[in-house]
């Protein structure tokens, strides 16, 4: 998308088929998979429980993205099926991983209702706490997403190429395509080395992952596999840390 | 000169293949592997050696410069003094000029599959013959072999995890180790390979590594020469203690260090391999798989060829300007390089290239004779690197500036310089720049008659030049010791560099053979004086911090009339000042990985 390569009309006409494959495909496993907690959290609310007397709202509003988690888990189970289908060797993010850095992403969050706690309902209700607060929650939200998104990617080593799948599809660039690989690196003392590879194509297809996420064995089968059948070129970049 | 000899034996014992392999299958004890490039060497892993790489490496970049007349003089200079120079330090002109790209060339060590010594490595891995594996192989072949079949390890890259120093001090076995002090290449800033890495001595930990191998296990040494100045001292430590040794030789010759070795160790036999593997006559029922890989040499040379065209012009016309600078260029020599990085300050549009570029147009300038010029334009390029905030570079130079100038005109004309060098090294306490400042002082001071002061200083730059690795700064400070001492009438000192001096030219490496720890009680000396200096350093520092803490809590009292304040201002003040110089105290002790050493 990012070529220079490709027109503007023609990018445009893309993304617009992007999204539109996007919808088409994802709604009915969305609404199929949010209607039941939805329904049963309705439910529950006109029962008039004691208990949710002051938590409606927010329980309507739970429910949407709780419906969509369990749509994207559909998917993301369907997609996992569908690699066996494609071979080669599949690299997954791990669980040590992800949880530090779910940890790093909920932190400005956390500390927002620290700041709450500390603090007191009289200071609570003024903007000074609130807008700042709110940004924080949303620069957390958004660490979060990216946080999901990023180890939801599985890597593909093939003989062919390289490929990323995200469980609902899955896109890749062939070595002969391939002109160069940046392998850059980052010492960091609380997460360990940082390492992102991103390939140069001469399609100008964009291709990164963030190979850290990884387990050590699998950064250093996906760093042999890009060292044998590619030009590499690499980077330190330096940390604060 | 009186030469203390220390050999426990005056001939080791020395055996052929078949008994060697023999007496290693009836023995009961587990073994510990130290392997060198030798193993890499056969197909189809084929792996070139550390100086065949770096030729090869140097032959692309001719290529790439399309033969300039530049490249081919510092081509004839290094065919001429290559047999004299420690590798290392071309692969620290190489990790100047080209930076990380450098790390690149090495995937050439990837393009071939294991061979049937990895195969042999495996097998016995997987009998539970294998202990540990120690191996200064930057490829992964070991580790891919010893997956193929299955085997169980863990592996440690750079410094040796706890684990692995139980596992070696104790005589239980959990899991087989994979050691790689000199790095692995999927980990590309642990990778050992310049001067100012590899000539630092072990950490206390490998040494730890390697002491309790010998002591506690059968240690078998194959395709390693032992010439490395951080791990063969470590080993000669261990040697007294050793429990077993046995140094595979491929062919009927040795290198000096491996023969001091065996001299040392009395439970070592040299084994004769005559062109026959150890390993496998050891692992016999060692299978290869049927489909192997292999690159050819044409293709390494097409894929190293294609490395150095991506790599920018004036990055390789630094290269070889500075491979020319350092090896004693002679008049014409510096005219070339002046012409050259001319040519490359008008075409780079990288910074640092042109810094770089400049830098080495100045000491053309200087070596073609030039002087005056020359002065200027190394100011230039000094004050250059300090509006960069580039330290290292700016004290480099700062040195330079001293040692062609200062005695030349007899004042000490570069205070101004020396100061601020001497301000940006204490500072960070980075032994590399600490090193050349106490150099370029000791220098200052001979000029200035105060030759007591000299000598003091020089040692402990010395120590500081050890610790950093920087072999070129410990050679220079060991020459004017040993000239200061001689003025001094300090004759122990005089013989002891002489000495040390003789060593390194003789076999490019700081091991002493006839020392009982392998190592010249100079460089133990100077170590020390270092570690005081660097220590009066940390607590003078401390001291000034106290007392400008104290001022600062006085004033902040009289002007908040708040004790609170004055209080937690100052402590916090105070705080992040001696934060950041434990911080940097700390960081200059670190093993340095590649990233730091540029």
């Amino acid at each position: 998308m990012l070529s220079p390569n490709v027109d503007l009309p023609a990018k445009l006409q893309g993304l617009f088929q992007l999204i539109s494959a996007y919808l088409y495909r994802g709604a009915p496993v969305l609404t199929l998979a949010a209607s039941v907690p939805f329904l049963l959290l309705w439910s529950l609310m006109n029962l008039h429980l004691t208990g949710f007397a002051n938590i409606e709202g927010p329980l309507v509003l739970l429910a949407f993205p709780f419906g969509a988690t369990i749509g994207m888990l559909v998917t993301y189970v369907r997609g996992g099926r569908a690699l066996s289908e494609i071979g080669g060797t599949v690299l997954s993010p791990t669980v040590r991983s992800f949880l530090p850095s779910l940890l790093w992403s909920v932190s400005p969050a956390a500390s927002v209702v620290l700041a709450g706690l500390v603090l007191g309902p009289e200071h609570r209700n003024r903007l000074i706490f609130q807008i700042p607060s709110a940004l924080m929650i949303l620069l957390a939200i958004l660490l979060i997403i990216q946080d999901i998104v990023v180890h939801r990617q599985k890597l593909i080593i093939l003989p062919e190429g390289l490929a990323l799948s995200n469980g609902r599809s899955v896109h890749g660039v062939l070595w002969s395509d391939i002109d160069e690989i940046g392998i850059r690196e980052r010492r960091n003392r609380i997460s360990g080395t940082d390492r992102l590879i991103s390939a140069k194509c001469a399609s100008g297809r964009p291709f990164a992952y963030p190979i850290s996420v990884l387990s050590q064995r699998d950064q250093e089968k996906i760093l042999l596999a890009i060292r044998r059948k590619s030009r590499t070129k690499t980077d330190f970049d330096k940390g604060v840390l | 000169m009186t030469v203390r000899k220390f050999p426990n034996r005056e001939s080791p014992d020395e055996c052929g293949l078949g008994e060697a392999a023999g007496a290693i299958a009836l023995t009961s004890d587990e073994l510990v592997l130290f392997v060198g490039a030798g193993v890499s060497a056969g197909s189809p892993a084929r792996c070139p050696t550390w100086l065949h790489l770096i030729e090869a490496v140097i032959e692309s970049g001719v290529t790439a410069s399309s033969a300039t007349a530049l490249t081919r003089r510092a081509c004839e200079r290094w065919a001429e003094r290559s047999a004299k120079t420690k590798i290392e330090a071309v692969c620290q002109l190489l990790y100047a000029s080209l930076g990380s790209h450098i790390l690149d060339a090495l995937n050439i060590l990837v393009r071939g599959s294991p061979n049937a010594d990895h195969f042999a490595i495996a097998s016995l891995a997987k009998r539970g013959r294998v202990r540990a594996i120690i191996t200064t192989n930057f490829d992964p072949y070991i580790e891919e072999a010893l997956l193929m079949l299955g085997v169980n390890f863990e592996i440690d890259v750079g410094e040796p995890s706890r684990s692995l120093q139980k596992a070696l001090s104790s005589h239980k076995r959990d899991c087989l180790f994979v050691y790689k002090p000199h790095g692995s290449i999927t980990q590309s800033h642990s990778i050992v390979m310049t001067m100012r890495q590899a000539g630092q001595p072990a950490t206390s930990e490998v040494n730890r590594v390697i002491e309790a191998a010998l002591r506690n296990a059968v240690v078998l040494l194959v395709g390693y020469s032992g010439s490395d100045d951080d791990l063969f001292p470590a080993l000669l430590r261990g040697a007294a203690a050793a429990k077993r040794v046995f140094w595979a030789a491929w062919e009927r010759s040795l290198t000096a260090n491996a023969w001091t070795f065996a001299r040392r160790c009395p439970t070592c036999s040299i084994v004769w391999c005559d062109g026959k593997s150890i390993l496998q006559a050891i692992a016999p029922e060692t299978v290869s798989p049927q489909q192997v890989r292999s690159a050819s040499d044409e293709l390494v040379t097409a894929a190293l060829r294609d490395w150095a065209t991506a790599i920018p012009q004036p990055a390789w016309t630094n290269f070889f300007s500075e491979l020319l600078l350092s090896l004693d260029p002679e008049v014409v020599d510096g005219r070339l390089i002046v012409q050259f990085t001319e040519e490359t300050l008008r075409s780079s549009p990288d910074r640092l290239a042109a810094a770089r570029a400049m830098r080495n147009r100045a000491l053309g300038l200087i070596a073609s004779g030039n002087q005056a010029v020359g002065r200027a334009a190394l100011a230039e390029v000094m004050d250059a690197y300090l509006a960069a905030g580039r330290p290292r570079e700016y004290t480099e130079l700062a040195v330079v500036m001293t040692e062609t100038f200062s005695s030349a005109v007899n004042v000490p004309v570069t205070d101004d310089v020396l100061a601020k060098a001497t301000w940006f090294s204490g500072k960070s306490y980075d032994s590399y720049s600490m090193g050349l400042c106490g150099y370029a002082a000791a220098i200052e001071l001979e000029t200035i008659g105060k030759i007591s002061l000299a000598r003091n200083r020089l040692v402990s730059a010395a120590g500081f030049a050890r610790r950093a690795g920087d072999m070129t700064t410990l050679r220079k400070c060991l020459v004017r010791l040993s000239s200061v001492a001689a003025t001094l009438k300090d004759d122990r000192t005089h013989e002891r560099c002489e000495r040390q001096l003789s060593v390194l030219d003789e076999t490019l490496s700081l091991v002493d053979a006839n020392e009982p720890s392998g190592e010249n009680p100079i460089l133990e000396e100077c170590e020390q004086a270092a570690h005081r200096w660097k220590r009066k350093l940390i607590v003078g520092e401390i001291t000034i911090g106290t007392v400008i803490m104290l001022l600062t809590f006085v004033g902040a009292r009289f002007v908040t009339h708040s004790l609170r304040t004055a209080t937690f201002g100052t402590l916090f003040c105070g705080g992040a000042y001696l934060f950041g110089k434990l911080r940097a105290a700390l960081k200059s002790t670190q093993y340095p990985s590649i990233e730091e050493s540029g």
